[in-house]
């Protein structure tokens, strides 16, 4: 065989050009009949990780659950609520949920649906910020008699290898019974920034509250968002390895999950004993990767009272060894197993700390403390407006006071009585007294509270004693119950029942009117005075009782209007029209402004939580309803309450609650006042949204309402 | 001889002339200054009688103005220049004044805030827990939102219990008239931790317009009355914000003219005060 190169390319001769030919297709024959070989094996690769995948999903989904959360947050001064969704997976017979802390955080109620659709009720059994897990627990008794929960295992993460095969099981954005498929991209990751001191990120997750201190994550890339928060992580032999707790929307897909090993232990407490204990040591380390240090880890801060504090232990410390045991954390990586271990001691453990100041070698014993809860109880006070929060030792620790007896005040309602106290109170102030009663919590305080508002009448002023930056102070408020406040009249003024577009000159040219400017009639509202008269869409209006109507602009719509508002209610207008051409001369009685939508009267309903407004002739109008509609108008809808949840909308036109018609706002208020005595479980509102009429079933909760 | 005897006449006549002339710029100069004098005590005049026979009417109204953005709610404290207006305390404002700041800077905005907002949902804004001060009392009596013509910018406000007091006001029945080239005074009241002392501007009416209705143009607080000259109260300070719909092009002008105080001829004002008296507050959110 021989190949001849020319300036055209390769050519090669006959013969080589037959033996090439036939070796290629001797080499092509091998090469297909192993990609022939291989097929089968590919596919059965596919086709067992397929299977593998199906079984893992077909061991957890039936148990995994979607949870809605109402939540109470405050916010100036007023509690509000709202509604989040997340994630959880059955995990007892009895009908424990785990979750994370953030989806049951500041949880007033909670729902969940399980994988056949049907909604039940949960209580919160207990929650742990530290490692952000809780357990929530379903209602049982709506189940049938004979019914089990279908229940997920617990899994080792201690097993998982990088590149192992992880799902992500949840409700990503809402969308129930999703789950994606991804591998371990790390099985030990802290969540550190490369450019924050390791302290600085501690603090940076809240300082009453440092989650992800004590453990590492799993981090994978199974896709997860907002939803599969408390959602589980499933190895492919169906077993929960993790909780999906965070992910990250910046460098693609990357889930963080608290892993089984954490889990499994902090579920187990909650059930028990609804909450975590841990020892406490008021130590803040620092790995000695920048320090100049070899060995040993660094203080970095000590709590004052604490434990380390009480042991002589002080900010620049090395500390050694612990327990006789060297220690060196030179990685940031490194901290969470410390902390770990020092929290899960007894309470009340004695530990022996080696450790160097200033070259000098020496030792100490500490006696740990319990960790004490981080955040208090929340409440709002309604009718002295403001909100509080139980101070915990943590909280008082963290804003130095002397000590966590008094309430703390988090947000003040402006224009209430909290705010125009003399001196008005503040957010950050601490109630110590109420009408020189000592508060020490916020169940006396409560207490004090309710003891005044239930009074009738109301006291006139209410003494509190509180606490501002180290100084003791005293104001006076009036207790007021929260005001409907009220719509002026507006004064009533002519108006012909039209509307109009100014005409000028080049328009006027157009529609074959010359240089006659005026104002073009472009409706004529039904049941007014006008449309019983001769007017008629079309007519080009050039004069108001012989007063010639020119526009000052293409835009100058309401010049009309303002002309007519000039004259009296009741007077006949005298319109001069062209129309087709010719001029007419059409006589309107002028009768009072319609209330417009801005006037129109509003009504809140505080049980519900929501309000609506009265429907006006420009509703009617506009929206095309028959001429005798009745209703009133959704103008607000607070999420997290009864309405909200019930799915109640803005711009809903509420018809009907129950069997009663609203027709008026006095109707609706006394519906919600009977409803209000009657306490059903659930109230039937009907209503029009867009075109069509939809049922909603308002579920109540009437116990939540305490008296505020 | 006879030229010299001339020329003395004529040298003897332009003395005369020249010190005719110098005492009379001499007068004229001094009864200029007199006047000018004169002019200064009449002014000071008028603004002592101002400050001591129409100030007492002069208000402030505290309220809280809640704003609903978006669906966030936002509530500020605010304040307003008022006038009283009866003896049994109802009190007129400007409608404007009663606004969120929010509210109000979209309302004078108009058509730019409109243009750059587009899309968005409106402002809802609400006024409550109104209080009237009367002068630098210590007291604030609850007052209510009984009437307003959002045409003419006009809100009258009405103290809930004024225990039989009767409140000194200002009576715009018995009016001056004003023209272009007029000048007029104004007060109003300053902040609380100014004592709410009562304060007088002044300035001249720098024209008329008929479109969108017959007003005067000055400056001035709007909210505030206007005097003439003489201390007679002549009309109302009110702001005229583009109507719905209309849309202005930006200008430095149009933005400028913004800060001018429009004047309602107290004529107009009465009118409305007669169907305002009656008007009570109804039953809302």
């Amino acid at each position: 065989m021989g190949m001849v190169c020319s300036r055209k390319g390769f050519r090669l001769s006959g013969c080589s050009a037959w033996a090439t030919g036939l070796l290629a297709l001797a080499v092509g024959s091998v090469g297909l009949a192993n990609a022939r070989a291989e097929e089968p094996k590919a596919k059965s690769v596919t086709a067992e990780l397929k299977d593998a995948i199906a079984r893992a999903r077909d061991r957890v989904f039936p148990a995994l659950v979607s949870i809605v959360t109402v939540r109470e947050y405050q916010q100036n001064g007023r509690q509000r609520l709202a509604r989040s969704g997340g994630s959880g997976t059955i995990i007892s017979e009895q009908g424990h949920v785990v979750t994370n802390a953030h989806v049951s955080e500041d949880g007033a109620r909670f729902k969940v649906i399980l994988s056949d659709k049907r909604e039940l009720d949960a209580k919160l059994i207990g929650e742990d910020p530290l490692s952000d897990i809780a357990v929530i627990q379903i209602d049982l008794s709506k189940l049938g008699p004979d019914e089990k929960l279908p229940v997920a295992q617990f899994g080792d993460s201690s097993e998982l290898d990088i590149g192992d095969y992880v799902m992500a099981m949840g409700a990503p954005w809402g969308m129930s019974r999703s789950m994606s498929l991804g591998v371990i991209n790390n099985n030990d990751r802290v969540l550190a920034n490369f450019f924050m001191d390791d302290a600085d990120y501690e603090a940076s997750l809240n300082s009453d509250q440092p989650t992800g201190s004590y453990y590492r994550w799993l981090q994978h890339d199974a896709a997860i968002a907002p939803g599969n928060s408390g959602g589980p992580l499933v190895n492919l032999k169906g077993e929960i390895v993790g909780v999906n707790t965070r992910g990250s929307f910046f460098g693609g897909d990357m889930g963080f999950a608290s892993p089984s090993s954490v889990v499994q232990d902090i579920a187990a407490q909650l059930v028990t004993g609804g909450e975590v204990v841990r020892s406490h040591v008021g130590i803040k380390f620092k790995p000695i990767k920048t320090t100049g240090h070899d060995y040993g880890v660094f203080v970095n801060s000590v709590d004052e009272g604490s434990p380390a504090d009480k042991a002589g232990i002080k900010p620049g410390d090395l500390i050694t060894a612990v327990d006789g045991q060297s220690i060196t954390i030179r990685y940031v990586e490194e901290l969470p197993e410390l902390m770990r271990n020092l929290s899960t001691r007894k309470v009340g453990s004695q530990i022996k700390i080696a450790y160097e100041r200033d070259g000098q070698k020496t030792e100490t014993v500490l006696t740990t403390e319990k960790y004490e809860k981080d955040r208090g109880d929340r409440e709002e006070l309604k009718k002295w407006g403001f909100t509080v929060q139980d101070l915990t030792p943590r909280m008082a620790h963290n804003r130095r006071l002397p000590s966590d007896e008094g309430v703390l005040v988090t947000g003040v309602d402006v224009g209430r009585p909290a705010q125009k106290a003399k001196p008005p109170l503040q957010a950050g102030d601490v109630v110590l007294a109420v009408n020189g009663v000592g508060v020490v919590d916020l169940a006396v305080l409560m207490k004090a509270y309710q003891q005044s508002t239930n009074q009738d009448p109301m006291p006139k002023y209410v003494r509190i004693d509180f606490e501002r930056e180290a100084g003791r102070y005293v104001t006076i408020l009036e207790p007021k119950d929260e005001e409907q406040s009220e719509r002026p009249a507006e004064l009533a003024k002519a108006w012909i029942g039209i509307e109009v577009q100014p005409v000028v000159k080049d328009m006027a040219k157009e529609i074959g009117i010359q240089d006659q400017e005026g104002f073009r009639v472009t409706r004529i509202y039904e049941q007014t005075k006008v449309a019983a008269s001769d007017l008629k869409v079309g007519d080009v209006i050039t004069a108001l009782n012989d007063r010639p109507q020119k526009p000052r602009s293409d835009e100058d719509y309401a010049a009309f209007q303002r002309e007519v508002k000039k004259l009296d209610i009741g007077s006949q207008a005298g319109l001069t029209v062209l129309r087709n051409g010719q001029e007419a001369k059409v006589s309107v009685e002028l009768e009072p402004a319609k209330k417009t939508i801005a006037e129109a009267e509003r009504l809140k309903n505080r049980d519900f939580d929501f309000e609506v407004r009265e429907i006006t002739f420009f509703d009617i109008a506009n929206r095309r309803w028959k001429p005798d509609t009745k209703g009133l108008l959704v103008t607000e809808v607070e999420q997290g309450g009864w309405a909200g949840v019930g799915h109640l909308r803005l711009d809903d036109l509420l018809l009907r609650i129950d069997d009663v018609e609203i027709d008026s706002l006095k109707t609706f208020k006394q519906v919600m006042e009977q409803i209000a005595e009657k306490r059903p479980e659930k109230v039937r509102f009907l209503v029009l949204r867009d075109i069509e009429t939809r049922f909603l079933f308002v579920e109540t909760d009437w116990d939540s309402l305490v008296v505020k | 001889m006879q030229n010299l005897m001339l020329s003395k006449i004529v040298g003897l006549a332009a003395s005369v002339c020249f010190v005719g002339a110098w005492t009379a710029f001499a007068a004229d100069k001094d009864d200029f200054e007199k006047f000018r004098e004169q002019a200064e005590a009449r002014k000071k005049e008028t603004i002592n009688k101002l400050m001591k026979d129409q100030a007492p009417a002069i208000v402030t109204i505290e309220f809280i103005a809640k704003e609903s953005i978006m669906g966030q709610e936002q509530k500020n404290e605010m304040e307003a220049t008022g006038v009283m207006v009866s003896a049994d305390g109802l009190v007129l404002t400007a409608n404007s004044r009663l606004q969120g700041m929010m509210s109000m800077a979209m309302k004078m905005a108009g058509g730019m805030m409109g243009g750059m907002m587009g899309g968005m949902p409106p402002i809802q804004s609400d006024t409550e827990n109104l209080r009237v001060v009367v002068g630098n009392e210590t007291v604030e009596y609850e007052a209510k939102l009984v009437a307003r013509d959002s045409d003419l910018d006009l809100a009258w406000v009405r103290i809930v219990d004024p225990k039989d007091r009767k409140y000194s006001y200002l009576d715009f029945n018995d009016a001056a008239k004003l023209e272009i080239g007029d000048s007029y005074y104004t007060i109003s009241r300053m902040a609380k931790r100014f004592d709410r002392v009562p304060t007088v501007g002044s300035s001249t009416i720098s024209a008329a317009i008929e479109n969108p209705r017959p007003l005067l143009v000055g400056a001035g607080s709007f909210g505030s009355p206007v005097f003439d000259s003489n201390g007679k109260v002549a009309g109302f300070i009110i702001t005229q914000p583009p109507e719905e719909g209309e849309s202005e092009a930006v200008s430095l002008d149009g933005l400028m003219t913004m800060g001018n105080g429009f004047i309602l001829p107290a004529p107009k004002l009465v009118e409305a005060l007669k169907q305002a008296k009656d008007a009570k507050p109804t039953e809302g959110k």
